[in-house]
């Protein structure tokens, strides 16, 4: 198996070499980092719904659909990416994809564990310590290949997440905001080369001895393509899933909504596992 | 026919990517058979193409999300789209309650005559799934 580790690269890099590899039915993994923000949806993220699409305008934000699950996220230069591609005909690869996370999120768990944070796969594919998430992951087939993607967040901008995406009203940014305060937790002080070493370290337990090599002519062709394309208009604006309230996923099973309390009278709901843990008042 | 937990209704015809098909004139109905909506996990999402647009045997017609995981729906036939179930588009557990039934994706005019000859008759589908999983194990 082979190993990329370009360090920084640019925002759609970061996006782009991994569907690259599996259009190119290439196995491998990638360890990067976008040097610039950006955002970045879910292949079946509605743009509309979604994105505060003026505010990305004026922070110059630019946009990305990923040809994987999982919604909407901010993404920065404080952010370590794991990418793991895999052609469809891996023997490791269970029937059902979902469960592959309890094995290739394992390298990142035991990052997290060699630094003192206690941290477990909430699945089907949230990383928590205490009820906290530390790192979101996705997966999708692309091509031949199953893309598996994920983070480990050494800082995360909750403002600006917080502004990327469209809401309803002030108060429902402010509680957003705060939920991911109260929810998320954060690597900070973390050597990021102490988690790059804990990852491959990890990835070698699962696919043996890693051969690390640059991104070569065929790969960087490849990802150009693909960035017209994962970036273009009419990509970006597909439709996609479509909710009657706003409904906004902090971390597995803890969502922020509108629930209707009757008479048309909308209030917001901090809901977690099926259950109401916070009514706001406004 | 039961193979493990999952029903094959014997008078459906199958393919390779877990999809039923059941022709009649030149018109197929197609859904996912309980094996493959087992294999998918709990749906959350499907989004399928647009009704009058064109699929192609092997290229994708859909997609769909489960978890945190999406893929392609990969077309069992080749036609165009005459209808979409929009009950299991809005209500993706009907896919998993009643693959046969209420959970059917899209129904197809067919481009040709031979599609039928094709595909893999209930028999041939049950070893399909004895040999997938035989190698998951």
């Amino acid at each position: 198996m082979d190993i990329y580790n370009p360090g920084m690269v640019s925002w759609w890099e970061s996006q782009c070499y991994y569907h690259a590899l599996a259009y190119l039915g290439r196995e491998g993994v990638i360890l990067c980092c976008p040097a610039e923000p950006y955002v970045c949806l879910g292949l079946h993220d509605d743009l509309d719904q979604e994105i505060d699409q003026e505010f990305c305008q004026s922070a110059r934000l630019p946009l990305f659909r990923r040809e994987t699950g999982g919604g909407v996220v901010y993404l920065d230069r404080c952010q370590i990416f794991y990418q793991v591609v895999l052609r469809r005909e891996n023997r490791l690869l269970p029937l059902k994809r979902n469960q592959f996370f309890f094995r290739i999120l394992k390298p990142a768990i035991d990052v997290c564990l060699s630094l003192g944070i206690k941290a477990e796969l909430a699945p089907p594919a949230d990383i928590k310590a205490g009820g906290r998430k530390c790192s979101g992951n996705a997966a999708g087939d692309i091509g031949q290949a199953v893309a598996y993607v994920g983070n480990l967040m050494l800082d995360f901008d909750y403002e600006a997440m917080s502004r990327v995406l469209k809401v309803p009203s002030p108060a429902y940014r402010r509680y957003f905001y705060e939920a991911m305060q109260d929810n998320m937790l954060v690597l900070s002080g973390v050597d990021r080369r102490e988690v790059e070493s804990g990852l491959i370290s990890g990835f070698e337990k699962i696919f043996g001895k890693l051969h690390e090599r640059p991104i070569d002519d065929e790969l960087q062709e490849m990802a150009v393509s693909l960035r017209e394309r994962l970036t273009s208009d009419d990509w970006l604006s597909m439709p996609g899933r479509r909710l009657p309230l706003r409904r906004i996923k902090i971390t597995e099973g803890l969502f922020l909504q509108e629930g209707e309390t009757g008479e048309g009278v909308k209030a917001l709901q901090l809901v977690r596992d099926g259950k109401i843990e916070v009514l706001y008042a406004d | 026919m039961q193979i493990e937990n999952w029903q094959i209704k014997e008078e459906l015809k199958y393919d390779s990517n877990n999809f039923w098909i059941a022709i009649k004139d030149q018109e197929a109905l197609i859904g996912l058979s309980d094996y493959g909506q087992w294999v998918i996990g709990d749906i959350l999402y499907i989004e399928l193409g647009q009704e009058g647009a064109p699929i192609q045997k092997g290229e994708s017609c859909g997609s769909v999300e489960s978890g945190k995981w999406v893929g392609n729906l990969i077309a069992p036939v080749s036609g165009h789209i005459l209808e979409c179930n929009s009950v299991a588009v809005n209500d993706p557990r009907q896919i998993q309650t009643d693959p046969y039934g209420a959970g059917w994706l899209m129904k197809i005019a067919l481009e040709s005559d031979d599609e039928n000859s094709l595909l893999l008759d209930c028999t041939a589908y049950a070893e399909f799934i004895k040999e997938q999983i035989k190698n998951a194990a």
